[in-house]
C-alpha cells in the first residue's frame, strides 16, 4: 500500500515536473553550420544554416534554412535569429564553425567563449577559416554537390579522417590556445568556381590569424605537426630523376630533439621518418633496381629542404603552429621558461629537419 | 487499494464453499462404517459405480473413470469372480487389499481412485488409480533442438516416474503434501538428500503446508503462493516442463516441487540469471553455448533499452544522434503528430495486442494475425504518418530480443519494466532512464528466493560461479555446485562419506 | 533468518563507491588549479595520508575486538556528553548526504534541464536514496556491487583517449603555477572522504580481521580511478586548458564518438546517479546509525525518513552550485576532523578502558 502511494507520488511529480525542457527532434532547428564574419564597428555577422526536413517529403529531401544577422555576440545573434524561425534553435548539432578571414585576423576568442560555455556544443565541431566571406559561402548553392552545409561538412570530415590535413576542431583549437608551447591552427577553405576547395591552413598567434600555409605545403606541415598513420602526397621537382612522384599509405613518425648549441642558444632537430608506397612516378630512375635508394634520398632531401622552408615562414610569422615550444619548454627548467620570451626566441631559433624516406613498395608496375 | 478489495472479495468467495465442505465432502464419523453411509456421502454423484456380487455378498464402489481398467480387472474383478467363499480370507491377506475402518478414509480412498470392497468381513480398499492421461509428449513451450524431448505432463505419477528414471539413486527423496481444502491437489517436493540444503527443503515444505488458498491449478500459480515477495514482478522460482532441467537443478542442490495436474514443475532457490539459461547451452559445444548465453544478455539489454533510448534521445538528447542518422530520423519523425513517448507507447501497446492475440488464437489463425499485424504496423502505420519507421525498427528489434529470453515469465516481467522505462525516459530523458534502472537494481538486490539471494553470483559476488552464469564454460570447469544452494557436498561428483 | 555478514569484497566496493562520485568530474581541474603542472601526482601522497587514517580505523577495530563504536563510547562516556555528540554527527552526515545529491542535481540541471526546478530533480534522487537505504545495509551492499560494476565498466573507455593523449603536454615541471596548495590539499582529501564511514560497519562485518584490508583495497580502487582520470586529462588537455574547464571529464566524454551514438556525456553523467545514490545513501545510513543510539524505540526507517526530510529542507537554502560547493567545503573540513579525531578518541577510550580493567 505504502509502496503504491510512493509510486503514485513519483508519477504525479513526473507529470508535473518536466516538459518545458523537451527538445523533440522535429520541433527543433538544429544549426548545422554557423558562419561568422567581421562586420563594421567591431560587430559580428552571423549566418546559420539549419537543415529543414520538409514534411511529407518521400525522398527525404531537405532544404537548408538560412538566417543571417549582425550583432555583438554569437548568442545575441542566436536570439535575434530565433525570432525568424518556426523552430527552436539549438546548437547541439553544430558540425562546423566557419570564420571569415577578416574576423579571424581581427581575433575571435571572445566569441569562442560561448561555445565552450554551452554544454550542448560539441567540442568536436570543426573550426574552419574561410578565404573570403563565410556567410557568402554557406548562402551559396552548389548544384553539383549536396546541400552546402552538408557538403562542407562531409568534405572536412573526409579530409580529417584521411589525415591529409591536421584535424582542427574546437577541442584542438581551445587546447592549443590555452597551452603555452603551441599556437592554434585552423583549416581553410575557399570557393573555387562551382566548388569548394580546401585551400590551406590558417596559422594563429594567440587568437589572431597571421598567415596561411598554402595547400601545396600542407603535407609538409602535416608531417611536422603529427605522426601520420595514413595520408598521401605528391612531390614535383625539376630533377630528371624525380619529375613527379606520388605516395599513398604514408606513415610518418616525427621526433623533435632540442639541444643547446655551442653558442648557448637552443637548437631544434626534427627527425622525420616517412614511409609510403609509390602510386605514380615520372622520372628516369628504375624503382626496382638499386636506383630506388637514390630516389629515396632525393625525396628525403626534398622533404627536409621544403620543411625547413615552411618552418622558416612560420618562424618569420612568429607562429609556433606545430608545437616546438612544448619541446623547448620541457627541456628547460620552469624558471628559465618563464623568463624566456618564447616568440622572440622561436623566430631566431635554428631548426634542422632530417628526413629519412623509405619506399615500402612501388605498386604493380615493374620497371 | 484495488488489490486489497480484490483480496477481500476472493476470500469471501473462498469461504463459502469451505463452509459447505464441512458437511458434504468431509464425511462425518458419526455414522458407522456401512455401505449405506458411504453411498449416502456420494448421493447425487451419478458417476459413481456400484457393483454387487450376491454370491460373495460383496459390494464394490468406485469411480470408473479414475481407475485403470486393466489393473481393476486383474486385481479386483477377476479374483472376485473366480473365487470361492472359503478362499476369500486368503485373498484378502494380500497387501493389495487394505482394510479400512474409518468411513471418512474410505470416502477419501474412493476419491483417490481406489475401489472400495464391502464384504461381510469388513471394508477393503484396492488401489487401481490410473485415469486417462495425456501421454508423454515433447514440450511446446521449451523446445530444444538437441537433447531429450520428453516433457512433463499433468500426471504427478508420470512425472515422478520420469524423474526417477533419470535419478537412479535412493538419495532422491519425495515428500508428499495436499493443497486446497476441496481439491486436495497432490504436491510432491523432491530433493536429493545430502546435496540439497535442508534449510531450503524445510522452508519449502513449511510454505506448501501453510498455503491458504482453496484451489491451485498450476505450478505457476503455486509459485505465487510460496514466494518470498508476493508483489514483486520478477518470478522468484524457476518453472520448467523439461525433466532434464529439473534433474540438473536437483543435482545442483535445489528443491523441485511437482504438482499434480500441472506439467510445469517449480524449482527453487533460483537466481535471476537462471532465467537466461536454456538446456541447449549445455547440449551445444561450450563455445557455442557461451555465444548463445551472451547473445541472450545482449538481447536483454536491447529489449530493455532500445525503445526507451529512442524516446529519451528524440525527446531530450538530440545531440546524441550521429550526423548520418539525423536527417532520416528527423524526416521520419516529422510526420508523426504525437510526442515520442506517446508514439512509442502506442507502438508497444499494438505489439502487445498482437502478441496477446496470437497467443490466444489457434495457431492457424495466429499466423493470419502475424501477417495482418506485420502489414498494418510495417507499412500502413508509417505511410499514414502514425509512427516513424526508426521507431518501428526499435520496437521490432526489442520485441525479437524479448523472444530470445527463454523464460516466458521473465520476458513478461521485462516487458513491464520496459513500459515503465519508456514512460520515465519520456519524462526525464536519460535521467529518468537511469532512475528506472536504479529502481530495478535496488529492487532486485532485495529479492530472495527461498531466503537465498536472487542476484547471487553478481551480488553477493561469487566469481567462481560466473563461469556458468555469464558464460557456459567447458564441463571440466564445473566441479563445484553453485554457491547459492549452500550444499553440504560442494564437489559435484564426490559425496562426502 | 540469521543476519548475513557483509562480504569483504563488498566492503571494498562500498568504500570505493562512497569515496568517488561527482568529484571525479572536477578533480582534474582542482588539481590543475591548486597544484598547477602535474598536479595529479598529489593524489598519491593524499592517498597515503588516507591509508594512515584507515589504519587508525582498523586499530580501533583490533583494539576493541570488533566492538561497535557506540559500545566503546557508551562504556566510558556519560550520556549527557554522548547525546550532543550523536546529534552533531547525525546532522553532519545527513547534510553531507543531502549536499551530494544537491550538487549532482544542480550540475544536471545546468546540462539538460535548464528550466526544470532542481528541487523536482532532487526529489527523484531522494526517493531513490530513501528506497535504497530502507533495504538495509546488507542489501545496499548487494545493490552497490551492481552499481560499482556499471561504473567501473567505463574504464575501457579510457582507451579512446589514448589517440589524443600526448605526454609532452604533461610538462616536466612539478607543481608550478599552482595557486593555493593548502586549499587544494583540503579539496583532494575531501575527494577521498567516505572511508571513515566504515567505523559504523564494525557490527556488520565478518568477525575476522581480514576485511580491514579490503578497506584499503576500496581506497586503492578509488585512487586508481582518480589517477587514471586526472592523468589522462592532463595529457588530453594540458594543465592550462584544464583550469578553464569546469568539468574536464564531461568534455572528455563529449569527445567520444561511436558509429551509432555520439556525445554520450549526458548518458554517462546519468550513470553517475548510481555513485551519488550510494554516497548519499551511506551518509544518511550512518546518520541514522548514530541517531538511533538516542532514539532506540523509533523504528530506524522512520528515522531515515525524518532525517532525510529535515536535511532536504535545509538543503533548499543554497541555490547555486557555487554556494553548494562552499557549503561543502565547510562540511568537508568538519568531516575531515571527524575522520581523524573520532578514531583517535576511540583509541584513547579503549586504552583507558584497558588500563581500568587491569587495575580492577
Amino acid at each position: 500500500m505504502r509502496r503504491f502511494a510512493i509510486l503514485t507520488a513519483i508519477f504525479c511529480l513526473l507529470l508535473a515536473g518536466c516538459s518545458q525542457d523537451q527538445r523533440i527532434l522535429e520541433r527543433i532547428g538544429y544549426i548545422e553550420t554557423a558562419a561568422f564574419d567581421a562586420a563594421p564597428e567591431n560587430k559580428l555577422k552571423a549566418t546559420i544554416s539549419m537543415p529543414l526536413v520538409t514534411q511529407f517529403a518521400k525522398d527525404g529531401k531537405t532544404t537548408d534554412e538560412l538566417l543571417e544577422t549582425v550583432s555583438n555576440s554569437p548568442k545575441e545573434a542566436k536570439s535575434a535569429l530565433a525570432l525568424r524561425t518556426s523552430r527552436i534553435i539549438v546548437s547541439g548539432q553544430i558540425r562546423t564553425f566557419m570564420i571569415g578571414d577578416a574576423l579571424a585576423r581581427r581575433g575571435f576568442w571572445q566569441y569562442i567563449d560561448t561555445f565552450l560555455r554551452d554544454p550542448s556544443v560539441s567540442i568536436r565541431t570543426a573550426m574552419v577559416v574561410i578565404d573570403g566571406e563565410a556567410g557568402k559561402i554557406i548562402s551559396q548553392e552548389y548544384p553539383r554537390h549536396t546541400k552546402t552545409a552538408n557538403y562542407i561538412n562531409k568534405l572536412l570530415q573526409k579530409e580529417f579522417n584521411k589525415q591529409s590535413t591536421p584535424r582542427t576542431s574546437l577541442y584542438e583549437f581551445s587546447r592549443d590556445y590555452h597551452d603555452d608551447g603551441i599556437d592554434p591552427i585552423a583549416i581553410m577553405i575557399k570557393e573555387q568556381e562551382k566548388d569548394i576547395t580546401i585551400s590551406g591552413i590558417a596559422t594563429f598567434r594567440e587568437d589572431r590569424m597571421v598567415a596561411k600555409i598554402p595547400w601545396k605545403d600542407v603535407y609538409l606541415f602535416s608531417l611536422l605537426y603529427q605522426n601520420l598513420k595514413q595520408g598521401e602526397f605528391t612531390i614535383t621537382t625539376d630533377n630528371p630523376d624525380l619529375k613527379a612522384i606520388s605516395f599513398r599509405a604514408v606513415r610518418s613518425k616525427r621526433r623533435i630533439v632540442i639541444s643547446k648549441g655551442s653558442s648557448g642558444g637552443y637548437e631544434a632537430d626534427i627527425y622525420l621518418k616517412v614511409e609510403g608506397g609509390v602510386d605514380e612516378y615520372i622520372g628516369d630512375a628504375k624503382l626496382s633496381s638499386a636506383e630506388r635508394t637514390r630516389v629515396e634520398k632525393l625525396v628525403s632531401e626534398h622533404i627536409s629542404h621544403e620543411a625547413v622552408r615552411v618552418i622558416q615562414t612560420l618562424q618569420h610569422n612568429r607562429t609556433d603552429s606545430f608545437g616546438l615550444g612544448k619541446y623547448v619548454r620541457n627541456k628547460m627548467g620552469y624558471a628559465e621558461w618563464e623568463q624566456t620570451d618564447w616568440r622572440e626566441m622561436y623566430s631566431e631559433m635554428p631548426v634542422r629537419v632530417h628526413c629519412s624516406f623509405f619506399m615500402k613498395n612501388f605498386g604493380t608496375y615493374f620497371d | 487499494m484495488f488489490s486489497r478489495l480484490l483480496k477481500s472479495i476472493l476470500t469471501i468467495a473462498n469461504q463459502k464453499p469451505q463452509q459447505q465442505t464441512s458437511h458434504t465432502s468431509e464425511p462425518q464419523t458419526a455414522g458407522p462404517l456401512s455401505l449405506k453411509n458411504v453411498l449416502d456421502e456420494f448421493r447425487e454423484c451419478s458417476d459413481l459405480t456400484h457393483r454387487t456380487y450376491p454370491v460373495l455378498q460383496a459390494d464394490i464402489v468406485y469411480f470408473e473413470h479414475l481407475l485403470d481398467n486393466h489393473k481393476f480387472t486383474y486385481n479386483v474383478v477377476k479374483p472376485l469372480e473366480n473365487i470361492r467363499r472359503e478362499e476369500l480370507g486368503a485373498l484378502l491377506q494380500q497387501s493389495l487389499f487394505q482394510r479400512e475402518e474409518d468411513p471418512s478414509k474410505v470416502v477419501r480412498g474412493i476419491l483417490n481412485g481406489s475401489a472400495a470392497l464391502f464384504l461381510p468381513q469388513g471394508v477393503y480398499l484396492v488401489s487401481a488409480y490410473g485415469p486417462q492421461m495425456r501421454s508423454i509428449e515433447s514440450s511446446q513451450t521449451e523446445s530444444t533442438i538437441v537433447g531429450p524431448h520428453d516433457a512433463f505432463n499433468e500426471s504427478l505419477d508420470t512425472n515422478l516416474s520420469i524423474i526417477r528414471r533419470r535419478v537412479r539413486s535412493n538419495r532422491l527423496k519425495v515428500k508428499q503434501f495436499e493443497v486446497g481444502e476441496i481439491f486436495k491437489t497432490r504436491v510432491s517436493l523432491l530433493y536429493i538428500s545430502e546435496i540439497a540444503n535442508m534449510d531450503f527443503v524445510n522452508r519449502m515444505s513449511d510454505r506448501i503446508q501453510n498455503i491458504e488458498y482453496s484451489a491451485v491449478f498450476d505450478g505457476s500459480m503455486l509459485i505465487q503462493l510460496v514466494e518470498d515477495f508476493p508483489s514483486t514482478i520478477f518470478p522468484l522460482f524457476l518453472t520448467s516442463e523439461r525433466p532434464d532441467v529439473a534433474v540438473s537443478k536437483l543435482n545442483e542442490g535445489r528443491v523441485v516441487v511437482i504438482m499434480d495436474q500441472s506439467p510445469s514443475v517449480i524449482i527453487g532457490p533460483t537466481t535471476v540469471f537462471e532465467f537466461f539459461t536454456s538446456p541447449d547451452d549445455y547440449y551445444s559445444r561450450w563455445a557455442v553455448g557461451t555465444f548463445l548465453r551472451i547473445l541472450r544478455y545482449v538481447a536483454f539489454v536491447l529489449t530493455l533499452t532500445l525503445t526507451s533510448m529512442y524516446v529519451a534521445i528524440t525527446t531530450y538528447h538530440y545531440e546524441m544522434i550521429p550526423q548520418n542518422m539525423l536527417a532520416s530520423m528527423t524526416e521520419s519523425r516529422s510526420r508523426v503528430p504525437f510526442p515520442p513517448v506517446l508514439e512509442a507507447l502506442l507502438m508497444e501497446t499494438t505489439l502487445e495486442l498482437l502478441r496477446e492475440a496470437g497467443a490466444r488464437l489457434p495457431s492457424k489463425i495466429g499466423q493470419t494475425i502475424g501477417i495482418v499485424g506485420g502489414i498494418v504496423i510495417g507499412t500502413a502505420a508509417v505511410e499514414a504518418g502514425f509512427t516513424s519507421n526508426i521507431l518501428i525498427i526499435a520496437v521490432a528489434m526489442s520485441a525479437i530480443a524479448s523472444f530470445v529470453i527463454p523464460s516466458y515469465t521473465m520476458s513478461g516481467s521485462i516487458r513491464i519494466i520496459r513500459f515503465a522505462l519508456i514512460i520515465l525516459s519520456g519524462m526525464l530523458g536519460n535521467f529518468g532512464f537511469m532512475f528506472g534502472i536504479g529502481l530495478v537494481i535496488i529492487h532486485l538486490s532485495k529479492l530472495t528466493s527461498l531466503g537465498a539471494p536472487y542476484t547471487i553470483p553478481l551480488a553477493p559476488i561469487k566469481t567462481a560461479d560466473w563461469k556458468d552464469t555469464f558464460i557456459r564454460g567447458p564441463f571440466w570447469m564445473f566441479s563445484k555446485r553453485p554457491k547459492q544452494s549452500r550444499t553440504p557436498n560442494p564437489t559435484t561428483n564426490k559425496m562426502k562419506k | 533468518m540469521e543476519r548475513e555478514k557483509l562480504n569483504r569484497f563488498h566492503i571494498a566496493l562500498l568504500v570505493f563507491n562512497t569515496q568517488s562520485g561527482i568529484v571525479l568530474f572536477t578533480l582534474p581541474r582542482i588539481t590543475a588549479r591548486y597544484f598547477g603542472t602535474n598536479g595529479w601526482l598529489v593524489l598519491i601522497p593524499v592517498f597515503l595520508l588516507v591509508t594512515l587514517n584507515i589504519m587508525l580505523i582498523s586499530a580501533v577495530y583490533r583494539m576493541g575486538r570488533g566492538k561497535s563504536v557506540f559500545d566503546i563510547l557508551s562504556a566510558s562516556l556519560p550520556r549527557f556528553i554522548l547525546t550532543p555528540l550523536y546529534v552533531f554527527l547525525w546532522a553532519l552526515f545527513s547534510m553531507i548526504g543531502c549536499l551530494v545529491v544537491k550538487q549532482y542535481v544542480l550540475i544536471y540541471q545546468m546540462l539538460i534541464f535548464p528550466t526544470t526546478s532542481d528541487a523536482v530533480l532532487k526529489i527523484f534522487v531522494d526517493v531513490l536514496v530513501f528506497l535504497y537505504i530502507i533495504k538495509g545495509i546488507y542489501n545496499m551492499s548487494k545493490a552497490n556491487v551492481i552499481f560499482s560494476l556499471l561504473l567501473l565498466l567505463q574504464i575501457p573507455l579510457s582507451l579512446f583517449f589514448l589517440q589524443e593523449f600526448d605526454l609532452v603536454r604533461l610538462t616536466p615541471f612539478l607543481f608550478k603555477e599552482g595557486t593555493d596548495m593548502k586549499e587544494g590539499l583540503l579539496q583532494l582529501y575531501g575527494a577521498y572522504l567516505g572511508y571513515e564511514l566504515t567505523l559504523f560497519l564494525f557490527p556488520y562485518a565478518e568477525n575476522n580481521k581480514r576485511w580491514l584490508k579490503y578497506i584499503h583495497l576500496g581506497n586503492g580502487i578509488t585512487m586508481f580511478i582518480y589517477l587514471l582520470v586526472t592523468f589522462l586529462s592532463y595529457g588530453f588537455f594540458s594543465h592550462r586548458a584544464l583550469i578553464h574547464s569546469s568539468f574536464p571529464m564531461l568534455d572528455m566524454y563529449a569527445y567520444l564518438r561511436f558509429p551509432f551514438i555520439e556525445r554520450i556525456q549526458n548518458f554517462l553523467f546519468s550513470l553517475f546517479l548510481f555513485s551519488i545514490l550510494h554516497t548519499a545513501g551511506m551518509y544518511y545510513w550512518s546518520g541514522q546509525a548514530v541517531i538511533s543510539q538516542i532514539f532506540r524505540r523509533i523504528p530506524w526507517k522512520v528515522i531515515v525518513f525524518f532525517s532525510m526530510a529535515a536535511s532536504i529542507l535545509v538543503g533548499l537554502i543554497p541555490k547555486t552550485l557555487i554556494q553548494v560547493e562552499s557549503w561543502f567545503r565547510y562540511f568537508t573540513m568538519v568531516q575531515l576532523g571527524f575522520s581523524l579525531g573520532f578514531p583517535l578518541l576511540l583509541i584513547l577510550l579503549l586504552l583507558l578502558q584497558r588500563r581500568f580493567k587491569k587495575h580492577a
